[in-house]
């Protein structure tokens, strides 16, 4: 093995070029491989370290449906058998004056109380300042906004009259507190602070009350004997305890931005595991002389395959190494662009313990695969032919691979996503066939002069080369203009998405349930300017596979939704299922819940508050932007029925005259500022998923245009082997008549049939899959757009990055020393 | 037609440099068929390419029609070969995957003549070297000796001064041999072409009307005879004299 090491290690350094450029795709696709994977894993793992974080590592927490409860359950809870710690809680809203003049919107600040600053439930990392003292904490980002520091004081508006309180600590960002990044961001978000709960409690006039208790469970006991303990100390009726779930899918909805990541990393090192493909072929090519004397001396094949699988080894261990750092750069990038484009700004540990291995293992069985071919060629030279150099045929390719094709052609008619992977298969297998048709077509259309011809003869001679390459560029096109079909659909339909499904023109939330009182102040507000409705919701708790998930229930009045709903089906199906609603114990669930439950419609759905079980029928799957679709309507009488009453926590209003609007909305916000913890216009929330949308497009294309690059490396080692393999020719022609610049031009030519092969079927394939994938989907914001501008870009660089790619081996052919190269045969 | 002045040519190989020409000083007259012949490495094929410019010498002049084409940049010099010159190799060097009239018409297409022009002149060239009938023929169809016509044939198409013929015959026997040897002397004598060829074989030399001796780097003789087939037993002497 030693010997095969050092041989192959000599001869990777003598084809330095060859070895260099498929060393280079390989980093590339290791690097983009490593790099999707840790950022996917990086994302996930941290969407749910911040709910825990956020939740407080609580396992169940207890609420009021009335807003508050006293504080001495808190104590009683403490003090329960099992119960590991509780923290009591308090929320409230208030405005903060600083020096800098900032409009009332900006100003918001929501203080929550805290029974214990040091709990390890709420863990802070204090970088300034002592949780003992009096006043509030805030985190770093806020601080440098603010431009303030410890010990300074700002004035917070209470309803007992406004404060100068101090700052006492700074800590790191944490889900609690986090707060606008920038002070545009602050029109939408809300400044928080945290501080001690008598303090808040005393600043509200609210002593001894408190929202919520946080639980957590000591492991040594049994949990249900602690919910029973519990339980029994909640005689109180508005009280009741929750299960605290974390599922990440209530906020965190990104599985179709992995799933396309995953596609392009994983295009990337198909790519790259073709280049290694093409490079150890024409290594085995190159050197049958060398194999058949090799057998003739008594070389097993064995032994020669090992000779090879040694250069796969070297190589791929060198891509490895240098593409892992590279990738790890590559996703920390990746990631700030992915947070950042949810105008989030976070700290984040990336995530290498399942990346590492994964990406090593695949990083050697890759390769290994792509060299399996190359490895039987090694193996099956003949010896005879080979020591009388008889010239080789080119085989054509068997019937059987058209036939094949053709069939899985008609399998695009499949429904769902069948029809797409059957037309990708397809069209790998057509691929030769669909080139050599363009080849003859480029004949007979002359357009490149004689030196085209050549090159169109070339490519002919070549076939499957040149077809896997042109392949390759297609898969990239084809992906790039899926991807950005998908986003100009959802980008074009924001506004009438949005429109459907908004349930008036804005939508508030509260901080807490209202009270009767506050309902009729706020009716009183709103009265005059247009109609409104206020809702409850409730979380409620439901299983998938035995695993533990939980989303919203919305309470839907169903003479509100007739007019503004809040979900959309389409015109006809929209009123039948309001009718239906009405009935007996039936649901609706939004888009993604209706997939992360995985049933059809007609089916039960069993949802459990606490220990209670609730059946639903589930009646329909709906398209709606309350809580991303993660999230079920039932109607208020059913909900109502089941539910402990809940006070209302959110509104929708239609304001009349649209002119009115943010007038409106500001006077409201002027009256509750207390009260309302969010209000969005219809405008504002087509701003904000536009910006979203915007964010992440950059991410898609810059692992588009890597994908890109990593086709061109191909296409140039393409070239450079089929120049390799000409270098008697191409020194006879430039003996016998043709220039420098000739030859240029013909390999370039070469080049460019590639890329115009290649966008022709990226094309095709982009257009109909994005067709296909707008059908499936048919019933989601997605239609089939045409993206002109992608697809023109498509054009321009698919054929750039072929022209491009051939400049390199261009060059290296009319460097070509005459003399030598004549005496190759 | 040719001046070759001081023409010096060496090769590094590892440490030491190997003096393949030394001072070589040569002229032939245009229509003149002049074989070079010498032992093994003496620097025939190398004298060879440096004419026809596939080479560049270390030091002196090489003439070629008044223009020295060593001064040429390699625009120019491939647009002077393809215009002046016809190369003739030893192993053809035909494209594999041309058929005979492409492997001919090649040189013409890279002058971006006429088709008409092209088709016209491939047809007549193919029939003067007797290769009717194989037109659409790929080289592996054919024997060596009609791949060897399509070769003289492609260095023909241009209409050259010159031909440069290194060892044409060298893989054939001697029939099919004669017969290439033939359809050049009657080129030469009918077209008023130039030829130089480089051969081991003194029967095949026995066709030109000069022979010029290379040993050591220099001309060792250079002797003219008139008729075909005379001579030859004067070279022979010589040669085994060379070579002893
Ligand atoms: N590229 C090169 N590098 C080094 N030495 C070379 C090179 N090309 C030729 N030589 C040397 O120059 C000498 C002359 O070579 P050349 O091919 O001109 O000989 P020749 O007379 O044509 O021989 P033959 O009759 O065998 O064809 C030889 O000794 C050869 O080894
Ligand atoms: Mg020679």
């Amino acid at each position: 093995m030693l010997i095969s090491l050092r041989i192959s290690l000599r001869n990777l350094i003598r084809k330095k070029y060859r070895t260099l450029f498929t060393l280079l795709a390989m980093v590339i696709g290791i690097a983009s491989m490593f790099a999707v994977i840790s950022t996917v894993e990086t994302a996930k793992k941290m969407t749910e370290d911040r709910l825990k974080l956020y939740l407080g590592n609580a396992d169940y927490s207890i609420l009021s449906t009335n807003g508050t409860f006293s504080e001495v359950y808190l104590d009683k809870i403490f003090h329960t058998e099992g119960v590991d710690h509780a923290l009591g809680l308090m929320h409230r809203r208030s405005q903060v004056e600083l020096k800098e003049e900032r409009s009332k919107l900006q100003s918001r600040l929501r203080i929550t109380g805290l029974s214990s600053l040091d709990s390890n439930m709420l863990h802070f990392n204090v970088l300034k300042g002592n949780l003992n003292e009096e006043g509030i904490i805030i985190p770093k980002e806020t601080a440098e906004l603010w431009k303030v520091n410890i010990g300074d004081t700002v004035m917070i508006h209470f309803p007992s009259g406004k404060k100068n309180i101090k700052i006492i600590a700074i800590v790191q960002n944490t889900p609690l507190l986090e707060g606008p990044n920038d002070w545009q961001e602050a029109d939408n978000k809300i400044w928080r602070a945290a501080a001690s709960l008598s303090l808040v409690q005393k600043w509200y006039m609210e002593e001894h009350r408190i929202d919520e208790v946080r639980i957590k469970y000591d492991q040594n006991f049994q949990a249900s004997h602690i919910t029973n303990e519990i339980e029994k100390e909640l005689l109180e009726k508005d009280l009741y305890l929750q299960k605290v779930i974390l599922d990440e899918k209530q906020t965190n909805q990104l599985d179709d931005l992995y799933f396309m990541l995953y596609a392009v990393g994983g295009l990337a090192m198909l790519i790259s595991a073709f280049i290694l493909y093409n490079t150890l072929y024409v290594n085995v090519m190159e050197r049958r002389n060398e194999i058949a004397i090799m057998k003739t001396i008594g070389y097993t094949t064995q032994q020669i395959k090992q000779l090879f699988l040694s250069e796969v080894l070297i190589l791929s261990v060198l891509g490895i190494v240098i593409g892992i750092p590279i990738g790890s750069i590559l996703s920390k990038f990746l990631q700030q662009s992915l947070f950042s484009s949810f105008q989030e700004n976070l700290t984040f540990q990336m995530q290498y313990a399942y990346t590492l291995p994964t990406v090593v293992t695949l990083g050697i069985l890759i390769p290994l695969i792509a060299a399996l071919l190359p490895l039987k060629f090694a193996s099956k030279v003949d010896i005879i032919s080979n020591l009388k150099n008889t010239p080789k045929e080119s085989k054509s390719n068997p019937k059987w691979r058209l036939a094949i094709g053709l069939v899985l052609l008609v399998g695009a008619f499949l429904p769902n996503g069948i029809g797409i992977i059957c037309i990708f298969i397809a069209i790998f297998f057509l691929a030769p066939y669909i080139t050599q048709l363009l080849l003859n077509i480029l004949t007979h259309l002359k357009l490149l002069g004689y030196e085209g011809k050549v090159a169109v003869n070339n490519s002919k001679r070549t076939l499957n080369r040149s077809a896997s390459m042109s392949l390759i560029l297609a898969f990239v096109i084809c992906l790039g203009l899926l991807v950005s079909s998908i986003f100009s659909s959802i980008e074009k339909n924001i506004d009438k998405d949005l429109s459907k499904s908004f349930g008036g023109n804005i939508q508030l939330s509260f901080e807490a349930p209202l009270s009767d009182i506050k309902m009729e102040s706020i009716k009183k507000a709103i009265n005059g300017y247009g109609e409104f409705n206020l809702y409850p919701e409730k979380i409620v708790g439901w299983e998938r596979n035995n695993e533990p998930r939980q989303f919203t229930i919305i309470s839907a009045d169903t003479n509100w939704y007739k007019k503004y709903p809040l979900f959309y089906k389409d015109e006809q199906s929209n009123s039948s299922i309001l009718n239906q609603l009405e009935k007996e114990n039936n649901i609706v669930l939004g888009e993604y819940a209706f997939r992360e439950w995985g049933g059809k419609i007609g089916e039960n759905i069993t949802v459990f508050d606490n220990n209670k079980k609730y059946q639903f029928k589930v009646i329909g799957k709906v398209t709606t932007t309350q809580h991303s679709g993660y999230t079920a309507f039932v109607s208020k009488k059913i909900f109502d029925q089941n539910f402990k009453v809940i006070k209302p926590t959110k509104g929708l209003i239609n304001v009349r005259d649209p002119e009115e609007e943010q007038q409106f909305k500001n006077s409201l916000v002027d009256k509750f500022s207390n009260e309302i913890s969010d209000i969005q216009s219809i405008k504002e929330e087509a701003k904000k998923q536009q910006d979203t949308l915007s964010g992440i497009k950059p991410l898609f294309n810059i692992l588009i245009i890597i994908a890109i690059l990593v086709a061109g490396i191909g296409i140039l080692n393409s070239l450079v082997i089929s120049i390799l393999d000409r270098l008697r020719e191409i020194g006879v022609m430039r003996a016998v008549a043709f220039t420098n610049y000739q030859i240029h031009k013909m390999i370039i030519i070469e080049g460019v049939i590639i890329g115009i092969i290649g966008v022709f079927i990226g094309i095709v394939l982009g257009l109909v899959t994005s067709y296909l994938n707008a059908q499936t989907i048919s019933d989601s914001q997605i239609d089939f757009v045409l993206p002109i501008d992608t697809l023109i870009m498509s054009v321009f660089s698919g054929i750039f990055i072929s022209i491009l790619a051939a400049f390199m081996p261009a060059y290296k052919a009319t460097k070509i020393k005459l003399i030598d190269s004549l005496k190759q045969e | 037609m040719i001046n070759v002045r001081n023409l010096k040519k060496s090769y590094q190989i590892s440490d030491d440099r190997y003096q393949v020409l030394n001072d070589i000083n040569l002229d032939v007259s245009k229509g003149e068929f002049v074989s070079i012949m010498g032992p093994s490495g003496s620097g025939k094929s190398t004298l060879l390419n440096i004419l026809g410019g596939l080479d560049t010498p270390d030091s002196g002049e090489v003439l070629i029609n008044n223009i020295n084409i060593d001064s040429l940049n390699d625009k120019k010099k491939t647009l002077f070969r393809r215009e002046n010159i016809g190369f003739i190799f030893q192993n053809y060097q035909l494209l594999h995957n041309m058929t005979v009239e492409e492997n001919i018409s090649m040189p013409m297409h890279a002058d971006k003549i006429n088709k008409n022009i092209i088709e016209k002149q491939v047809k007549d060239i193919i029939d003067a070297v007797g290769l009717k009938g194989k037109e659409k023929n790929f080289p592996s169809q054919l024997s060596g000796g009609q791949q060897q016509r399509v070769s003289i044939a492609r260095a023909l198409i241009m209409n050259p001064v010159l031909i440069l013929a290194d060892e044409p015959t060298g893989n054939l026997d001697r029939k099919t041999g004669t017969e290439v040897l033939k359809l050049l002397s009657n080129l030469h004598r009918n077209n008023h072409l130039t030829i130089l060829m480089v051969t081991h074989d003194i029967y095949a030399a026995s066709y030109s009307d000069r022979i010029i001796l290379l040993k050591d780097g220099h001309v060792e003789m250079d002797v003219k005879h008139e008729k075909e087939g005379e001579n030859v037993d004067l070279i022979t002497n010589i040669l085994e004299k060379l070579n002893s």
